[in-house]
């Protein structure tokens, strides 16, 4: 157990949790807002906080989202066993979606993949610098699939890798995509992309990604 | 950054979107300087717990990002021309500078702007999750932000949606404004402190307080001593003035 994250806890949900109201919200925000400004180390002490799947009932999953937000602008990501006891928490699809956002948003994230031009073979999903999501997708593909055969929740990962759409979460979707167990797993680019997408831009977004029709 | 888009719908996207000086925003920056040389200023009306860094001058602006804010994550600020609009949140009035120079502006407070949106909206994947389920305010705050970002806007003006009949006026104008992180192409709305603005005090102190009515579409005052608040324009002029000479103008309720 994480003793500061004990003591900072109650703090974390005034903050994070939308049930407590948003004027709440905002004031505790500001609130560190102006902390941070005073104080030089207490970013550095608030956004590195060491987390393990035994931390998670000590907030509800909006405050654990509303920090990971946070942390994610300063810190690298959570341990990617809290961040898959976090995800299997819920099966609340804005949460879900949310998750995949930190993930390819990570700074280094971006720094690596941001500049993606797809060009080559894509990478093997366990070459991409997104540990966590990785493993949730190669799980899915590997045993995670619904009576009809398919990867439910790969499947609703590349939808969520599709709105954010950015070059980071495009490659994760080309990588995702291009891996054989995805299309053993009902993947099917064409399939899963048609209902997402207008029938003007789905061509030229596979071509894009060089994914096999 | 948001789903792939028709190239003629994101052409007049970006054709919808101002960089100041054009557009709505110069007329307001117009009526919110204190002189010609100053900078324009801003209000922002926050709780009075923990606002003693505006009055020490030591206090950001900060930038909202609860789910239920209209136009997603953003400092959430209102043209000083519109004095008295935003009083509705909060006793302490803060007022600070900003500088417009270059920003990209999407003013929905347009009718053709508004369609824009909807129209981008519905061709997003998280579309039918954000008016079909009771997901809505979730995934509506995450596709507000994604347009945003996508479209690299500054600031978005909105019609005000929570409104009290004497503070409150028709054809005010609030303000989401983002900071932004990352490189273009890739661009991330910022949390925590806004850079946007600068010189924020705490400028105006409001006696009336204010509760939710209608989950909080109208904020009824409790006190309601006053049948009407003081000319906007001059009231604009005064608290500018207040600013400039740290001063505070009290309004009474």
């Amino acid at each position: 157990m994480n003793g500061l994250l004990a003591l900072v806890a109650d703090f974390l949900e005034q903050a994070g949790n939308p049930a407590r109201g948003s004027e709440v919200n905002e004031l505790y925000r500001q609130r560190l807002s102006f902390l941070l400004e005073q104080d030089d180390g207490l970013e550095a002490l608030l956004s590195s906080l060491e987390l393990e799947p035994d931390d998670l009932p000590e907030l509800s999953v909006d405050a654990w989202l509303w920090y990971l937000r946070w942390r994610s602008e300063r810190h690298p990501p959570a341990g990617i066993d809290f961040l898959d006891a976090l995800y299997q928490a819920t099966e609340e699809p804005g949460v879900h979606a949310r998750m995949v956002e930190l993930a390819v948003r990570q700074p280094q994230v971006v720094e690596r993949l941001g500049g993606s031009q797809n060009e080559g073979p894509a990478p093997r999903l366990e070459e991409l610098p997104v540990p966590w999501l990785a493993r949730r997708l190669l799980f899915s593909l590997d045993h995670g699939r619904g009576d009809s055969g398919v990867a439910v929740e790969a499947s609703e990962i590349a939808v969520y890798l599709v709105q954010l759409g950015d070059p980071a979460s495009r490659a994760v979707l080309r990588s995702l995509l291009s891996d054989p167990r995805a299309l053993d797993a009902g993947l099917e680019p064409l399939q899963l992309l048609s209902p997402l997408l207008d029938r003007e831009v789905l061509e030229s977004f596979v071509d894009e990604l060089r994914l096999e029709r | 950054m948001s789903a792939p888009l028709p190239p003629a719908l994101e052409v007049e996207i970006e054709d919808a979107i101002e960089t100041y000086p054009d557009g709505r925003l110069a007329d307001l920056v117009e009526q919110s300087r204190f002189d010609e040389a100053s900078l324009p200023l801003i209000v922002k009306y926050t709780a009075a717990k923990w606002s003693a860094p505006y009055k020490r001058r030591t206090g950001r602006i900060h930038i909202s990002d609860s789910i239920d804010f209209t136009w997603g994550t953003g400092a959430y600020v209102t043209p000083l021309a519109c004095p008295y609009s935003s009083a509705i949140f909060g006793r302490v009035g803060v007022v600070a500078s900003f500088d417009p120079a270059g920003w990209r502006v999407f003013d929905a407070t347009e009718t053709r702007n508004q369609d824009l949106y909807l129209q981008w909206l519905r061709r997003q994947p998280l579309f039918r999750m954000s008016v079909l389920t009771m997901h809505s305010a979730l995934s509506n705050h995450f596709l507000r932000n994604d347009f945003r970002e996508r479209f690299e806007i500054d600031c978005v003006l909105f019609e005000p949606d929570q409104s009290n009949p004497v503070y409150t006026r028709r054809g005010d104008v609030w303000m989401a404004v983002a900071d932004f992180s990352g490189p273009s192409g890739g661009r991330r709305i910022k949390t925590g402190a806004s850079a946007r603005f600068e010189d924020a005090k705490l400028t105006v102190l409001v006696e009336e307080e204010f509760e939710d009515r209608l989950h909080g579409v109208v904020r009824g005052g409790l006190l309601e001593l006053s049948s009407g608040l003081p000319d906007p324009a001059q009231a604009t002029a005064k608290i500018a003035e207040a600013h400039a000479t740290d001063k505070i103008v009290r309004v009474r309720a």
